[in-house]
């Protein structure tokens, strides 16, 4: 049994390794804009803004597809992502609230509505930050529309992290169906 | 364009034996190699930025059959998103009813928790936090109830991975502590385990760092203040509810003379499973004059793991306490009810499970297994001197929790004690947060 100035010790050192091993391996991982898309849909060489006409039908299909409240003020933005005159699918932003702050996401979804990926780009909370966590958002890849999204069933929790889970997965199903009108009748979104 | 020319350089610089620090002499046949290498690269970069800056055709799309026409308006820019406020206001509550199974005269009800919690971020890196909580609904000089502040603190992100707070916060032990609204756990009440041994919710002032890694690891390391065993009260029972509960100082002047270090670490790396533990360890005595136990110790260790495959949710902690150099002191509580063990310690096993959900709506089912002791040993004491040790307290706690919204939980429990059937009882409870 280590003594107790020994245990501290040793966490001392323990405590400074994490910390500088950490620093070194910190590379900057939120996300502008650009490398959001630039990850999301690296094939796609220009990305066209494409406005999101959600009126009030939308929302209260958007609400009814997902079972989910869509926040007052919804607005998502989008873009579509070309390579010469391609289309190789859609980059959509988004932010939902972690526990009390927003938290930033972009996801990426092919031309039939087929999720790419999910990047976070902005965590402004103390707690849940393990979102962002690259086999968490890999949960995401390759499922289409709000069906497939279910938290629980199709995305697993991270404990201590659950609200922020939670939201950010009601968010990718909200953006999951609004992918799906997309690749049906963009011209109508 | 193909990312060939920089597979290209990579390749050639291969060849070229670069990569070789055997061969890290650069001989001037290689140096204009690299300079033409470089020149080439430019040109592409040039070119592909020029073809990125050029917009596409839009008959050409309209004509090709993957493409997806965007419609003719203006366009929308990331940068137009509306700012996040930087006040936001959280809360949690929860009210209880609870009837004791072999006599219901005792039955209460009570709001036992209303916390108003606030944010403020000064900027994308510093923030403070906050939450001010009333227990019981009432607080006067003749009620039970108490208002505290459970969190006041400052953090700062150093990067995007690492962040540093101070102030009074709430240390990462064990799945309660830091998760602690009641839609956040199974059982109308707290789990005995992460309230008797750990005691829950437990703070403390001083400095804390936390850090994730890619690969799925959370630390957690800092100094803060310390329990106090000159509360320690041996004529009361708190400290045999729980030894820590009994002398927490809470950030309330407290005693600072001995800090202590706590160290955490997580992992969360495979989605639906967490595997962790905590290490806490500080001086308790605070060098008091004319107190028997000034460089008195406590160490509290604990483990815990949880798995959530599909509609499964299980979960296990253990803890253990230990205190030291108290034996002085015990043996000045001769003939007293509660004396300072020496160790304690308790672990459960949960499991859970979602029944059936609907939209917002969900029913879970949930089981949990305790055991766990206040005092296994009273150092400095004679057996004849000293409280018979207890047998471990064993429970049962079964119910279910039903969302009305993932905010917002009913629940319903029975609880059985294994060895002393008089603390049985039946709990409800409404608890939500936001």
């Amino acid at each position: 049994m280590l003594s107790r100035r020994q245990s501290l010790r040793c966490m001392a050192h323990t405590g400074l390794l994490a910390a500088v091993g950490g620093q070194a391996a910190f590379a900057a991982t939120f996300l502008n804009l650009a490398q959001a898309q630039a990850l999301l849909l690296p094939q796609a060489l220009v990305f066209q803004p494409h406005p999101l006409a959600l009126d009030a039908a939308r929302v209260a299909a958007l609400a009814e597809a997902t079972q989910t409240a869509v926040p007052r003020g919804y607005a998502p933005q989008c873009w579509l992502g070309l390579r010469q005159q391609q289309a190789e699918g859609w980059v959509l932003i988004d932010h939902v609230v972690g526990k009390y702050d927003w938290i930033d996401y972009a996801m990426g979804f092919d031309g039939q509505a087929r999720a790419r990926g999910l990047e976070i780009m902005a965590y402004r909370e103390s707690h849940g930050a393990e979102i962002r966590n690259a086999a968490w958002r890999q949960q995401f890849a390759g499922r289409s529309g709000a069906a497939q999204l279910r938290m629980g069933d199709d995305i697993r929790n991270i404990s201590g992290a659950t609200l922020s889970c939670q939201h950010v997965t009601q968010g990718a199903q909200r953006l999951a169906v609004i992918a799906q009108w997309l690749a049906t009748s963009p011209a109508q979104v | 364009m193909k990312p060939m020319p920089f597979v290209a350089v990579y390749l050639i610089a291969l060849g070229l034996g670069l990569c070789n620090p055997a061969h890290s002499e650069i001989t001037p046949e290689v140096a204009a190699e690299l300079k033409a290498l470089r020149e080439q690269l430019q040109q592409v970069r040039a070119e592909l930025d020029n073809l990125r800056r050029a917009p596409p055709p839009a008959a050409a799309l309209a004509t090709s059959p993957a493409a997806v026409v965007p419609p003719a308006v203006a366009p929308a820019l990331a940068e137009s998103a509306p700012a996040p406020a930087a006040l936001s206001f959280f809360g949690y509550g929860e009210m209880d009813y609870s009837r004791p199974r072999g006599d219901a005269s005792q039955a209460t009800a009570t709001v036992r928790r209303g916390v108003l919690g606030w944010s403020y971020r000064f900027d994308e890196r510093t923030r403070f936090a906050a939450e001010l909580e009333l227990e019981n609904a009432v607080v006067s000089a003749d009620d039970k109830g108490e208002i505290e502040l459970e969190q006041f603190y400052l953090e700062h992100d150093l990067s995007d991975k690492l962040s540093a707070k101070a102030g009074l916060f709430l240390l990462p032990v064990g799945y309660l502590n830091e998760v602690h609204e009641p839609t956040r756990y199974f059982g109308v009440s707290r789990n005995r385990v992460e309230t008797a041994i750990i005691p829950s919710t437990w703070r403390e002032l001083g400095l804390g760092l936390r850090g994730i890694t890619d690969s799925g690891l959370r630390w957690d390391a800092g100094v803060v203040t310390s329990f106090d065993l000159t509360k320690w009260d041996a004529a009361s029972t708190d400290g045999q509810d729980s030894p820590l509960g009994a002398i927490h100082q809470e950030g309330q002047l407290a005693k600072a003379r001995n800090l202590a270090a706590y160290a955490a670490l997580n992992y969360n790396g495979r989605p639906g499973l967490n595997l962790g533990g905590s290490l806490f360890t500080g001086g308790v005595g605070h060098k008091q004059a004319g107190f028997a136990a000034p460089n008195a110790s406590l160490s509290l260790a604990e483990v815990h793991a949880r798995w959530q495959p599909g509609r499964w949710d299980l979960s296990a902690l253990a803890a253990w306490g230990r205190f030291s150099q108290v034996s002085a002191l015990n043996a000045t509580l001769a003939g007293q009810a509660s004396p300072v063990p020496g160790r304690f310690d308790g672990a459960y096993l949960q499991a859970a499970y979602r029944l059936w959900s609907q939209g917002n709506y969900a029913l879970l089912p949930f089981a949990r297994y305790e055991r766990l002791n206040t005092a296994r040993s009273y150092p400095g004491l004679e057996a004849s001197l000293a409280p018979a040790i207890a047998a471990d307290t064993r429970l049962w706690t079964a119910g279910a929790s039903l969302y009305l919204n993932p905010q917002v939980v009913l629940k319903m429990d029975v609880q059985k004690y294994l060895n002393d059937s008089s603390l049985d009882r039946f709990n409800l409870g409404l608890g939500f947060h936001f």
